[in-house]
């Protein structure tokens, strides 16, 4: 009687172990939520780059160079020997592209869907953010830092490149003078430059530059810039130990956390805040929708923590149900994730969108008539 | 005792006198052959005869004159010149220098000598905020000639008397004040030569014809603006300050007119003034439209800064006449030329100025305005939508800057504002 309690009770935590090991394979401790499941889908360079291609089919990755990954079929292309620092597909996934870096200097590779290179363009700078204005254009991010005796300046510099139609132009995003002292304290988190992120598909980027006002603490300040015109909207302040910040696919929402103990989720344009959370925000990816967010190795979702899953480097697939997350030297996959909610803003709206930010961007509407307008857009 | 007293005090007054025209004496012998004219003009004037002397104008710092550091200015004059200087000070020839003057220290070439005009010995701070536009846009040669030789009566008692002479005869003849009121911004000279007045002054002699001294330096005076009622840019001063202006002009004009003939014929110069300006400020209105509209052609932030505002759109007083859009220019052409020939035609009672040269020109001008503005709205880029009457622009983004900029400069009410704001974006929704 005994021996058969004693089988059966071996049985029952072997199932149960079954039952957990097929849910969890990130390296955390304790269950996922029901619905939520976890697979390894390839190893990966540590701390390497990786980019999922909008139809959330193909992972660019870095393991031993660069390779497209096919996730559903497990197969990859090599395309490239080099390592890369940063990866980013085109808006339609047409074209990837990649930032190698030597000896201080960058080279931007711009591959075809089928990892076949299509152009090439050398920066002696070296860039720390990649990522799309359109299909045909390229935006890359980096920062010249001159060191004289009375401090450094730090200046942001933004390139813009059409791959096939002459070289990078650099813009001139801002400047900052910084106190030796501050410098120096701060020179590892200011090593990442101005950490530019496109906003949606819109004609606006978003970056951090750093302020460093004399006998203060320097901070960030949080910019969104109107590529045409070139104007910028201040969009508040956060502390050098920001990791940058995330916005929904209709870049309408933005994520931001101070690294420290304060992630907030809000929206830019209207001045909305929409949630906080007490928690530093680090490596801060927002889902499409805007109202799921990976952030310090764990999901969220309306400030509410769902599970801690892995620190590391997380992207959302497009319509948001999937999250591939590199942590260490593997790539994983969650799946299960609730799909995109609500309406994201038709393609056909985005141009007429774009054009109302920039307005804004100008000072030409408030946040009050910005919403109103684009309510009136969005349903009209 | 007291005789010797007396005749001690005697021989010390001679002695001082006797030392002042020592000093003359020194600088006569070398001076006679290298500035003989100096020497000759000094000689036969009331300086000589009072025993004013060199060192008492020039001081004595010979190495100092040899580098030109000695000017003699209005300061040099003024504690035996004391009512003269005070009144010259009041007036606007007071502040001659300051009108048409403007800090170089920013500007290449420049003589550190010129600190002195606006800065006391050892003081940053200036002593007039004044500064003109124009004079900052010249080459310092020009800056010299062109503008200094006029703007330098402020400080200079010379520039009207000249330099060594003190005959009377020079400054009460008109021909002193030609020098600088003639050409084309402002012919006083020319308006009273070919009037009646000048035609009486050039026929019948003083006695009859009235000259600028006449009605502006009533017996003598050094304040030049007795009877003005309006700025030197044609502007009428409100009524507390040129009513009482007005008064005294017709007290001068009433030594040979009746005050009602005189009343009359300023009148006339005030309405002819008033239908001038306005002329002036249509103009301006469409200028600043175009400006509103970013259609001058170059627009200000695409030309060399303005000496005073920046890449701002400057129509008022500073005007240039250099990197400017061309219809800016016929704006200069139109305010400081032809409204200046017609309200000073006017109140000069010279006919053909006040019309032909001044508000014919005027009004031609508005024509030449209006087509260069129509041109430039027919190739900007807000093409024929630009004419719409409250905002132009083809697209709601240029429609907002231009309310914006109509905000800003005043030209329409926070509530005007927002009511073609909320249509600019309904209209927005609707494309």
């Amino acid at each position: 009687m005994f021996r058969q309690r004693l089988t059966l009770l071996v049985a029952a935590a072997v199932s149960v172990l079954a039952l957990l090991s097929a849910c969890r394979t990130l390296p955390i401790d304790g269950r996922l939520p029901e619905g939520l499941s976890a697979e390894k889908i390839t190893s990966v360079d540590k701390e390497s780059p990786f980019a999922l291609s909008p139809d959330g089919n193909v992972v660019a990755i870095s393991s031993s160079g660069l390779k497209m990954f096919h996730i559903a079929l497990k197969e990859q292309i090599d395309l490239s020997g080099d390592s890369p620092e940063k990866l980013a597909w085109s808006p339609f996934g047409n074209f990837l592209a990649a930032i190698f870096r030597k000896d201080g200097k960058s080279k931007i590779t711009i591959y075809d869907q089928h990892g076949i290179p299509v152009a090439e363009a050398s920066i002696d700078d070296a860039l720390t953010s990649l990522g799309w204005l359109s299909e045909d254009e390229v935006f890359a991010g980096g920062m010249k830092v001159k060191e004289y005796k009375f401090g450094s300046n730090y200046r942001s510099i933004l390139y813009r490149w059409s791959p096939g139609r002459g070289i990078p132009a650099a813009d001139d995003l801002r400047n900052t003078t910084i106190q030796p002292s501050t410098y120096s304290s701060w020179k590892a988190a200011l090593g990442r430059g101005p950490l530019i992120e496109p906003v949606g598909q819109s004609a606006q980027i978003f970056y951090l530059q750093p302020v460093a006002p004399p006998l203060f603490t320097p901070y960030y300040r949080l910019i969104i810039r109107d590529i045409d015109t070139g104007k910028e909207l201040e969009s508040g302040n956060v502390s050098l130990n920001s990791e940058g910040g995330s916005f929904s696919a209709d870049g309408e929402t933005l994520l931001i956390g101070d690294g420290i103990g304060s992630t907030k989720l809000y929206n830019p344009w209207s001045e909305e805040t929409l949630f906080t959370s007490a928690t530093p925000g680090k490596g801060p990816v927002l889902s499409p929708d805007g109202t799921t967010w990976f952030a310090d190795g764990s999901l969220f979702r309306k400030s509410k923590m769902i599970t801690a899953l892995a620190p590391g480097v997380a992207r959302f697939t497009p319509d948001g149900s999937r999250l591939i997350i590199r942590s260490g030297g593997s790539l994983y996959m969650v799946t299960g994730l609730k799909p995109a909610e609500g309406a994201l803003f038709a393609q056909s709206l985005t141009a007429k969108i774009s054009k109302l930010r920039s307005m804004r961007v100008q000072g030409l509407v408030t946040p009050a008539e910005y919403k109103e307008t684009l309510k009136g857009i969005a349903t009209p | 005792m007291k005789k010797s007293l007396n005749i001690l005090a005697l021989s010390a007054v001679a002695f001082l006198m006797s030392l002042s025209s020592l000093s003359a004496e020194e600088c006569i012998p070398c001076h006679r052959e290298k500035t003989p004219a100096a020497v000759k003009q000094w000689e036969s004037s009331a300086h000589f005869k009072a025993k004013v002397g060199c060192e008492k104008c020039h001081g004595t710092d010979h190495e100092k004159m040899k580098r030109g550091e000695a000017r003699v200015d209005m300061k040099a004059c003024a504690p035996c010149h004391k009512k003269a200087f005070e009144t010259h000070r009041q007036s606007r020839h007071g502040m001659g220098l300051h009108s048409g003057w403007g800090c170089t220290r920013n500007l290449e070439g420049r003589n550190q000598r010129e600190c002195t005009f606006c800065h006391d010995k050892d003081s940053a701070e200036p002593l007039s905020q004044v500064q003109c536009a124009r004079f900052l846009k010249q080459s310092a040669e020009m800056g010299e000639v062109g503008c200094n030789y006029c703007h330098s009566v402020e400080s200079s008692c010379a520039s009207c008397h000249t330099n060594h002479n003190t005959d009377l005869k020079i400054v009460r003849d008109p021909a002193s004040c030609a020098k600088c009121h003639m050409g084309p911004d402002h012919p006083q000279w020319e308006m009273w030569q070919t009037s009646l007045h000048g035609t009486l002054y050039g026929t019948l002699g003083q006695a009859t014809g009235p000259t600028c001294q006449t009605c502006h330096m009533p017996e003598g005076t050094h304040d030049v603006s007795v009877g003005i009622t309006m700025s030197s840019g044609g502007i009428a001063y409100p009524p507390e300050k040129g009513k009482p202006q007005r008064e005294k002009m017709i007290t001068i004009c009433s030594q040979c007119h009746a005050p009602g003939f005189a009343s009359r014929e300023l009148a006339r110069g005030d309405a002819i003034q008033k239908q001038s300006l306005s002329i002036v400020k249509e103009a301006e209105k469409i200028i600043l439209d175009l400006d509103d509209r970013n259609l001058l052609d170059p627009m200000p932030e695409n030309r060399p800064p303005h000496p005073l505002s920046g890449n701002k759109l400057v129509i008022d007083s500073q005007l240039l006449y250099e990197d400017t859009s061309h219809i800016e220019r016929l704006l200069f052409k139109m305010k400081k030329y032809d409204y200046a020939r017609t309200i000073k035609g006017a109140y000069h009672q010279n006919p053909a100025y006040a019309h032909w040269y001044g508000n014919a020109e005027l009004k031609m001008d508005l024509v030449d305005i209006r087509a260069e503005a129509s041109r430039l709205k027919k190739g900007g880029k807000g093409g024929a939508a630009a004419d719409s009457p409250k905002t132009g622009g083809s697209n709601a983004e240029d429609q907002l800057k231009v309310l914006r900029k109509k905000l800003e400069r005043g030209a329409i009410s926070e509530e005007e504002y927002a009511k073609e704001k909320k249509r600019v974006l309904e209209e927005f929704l609707k494309r």
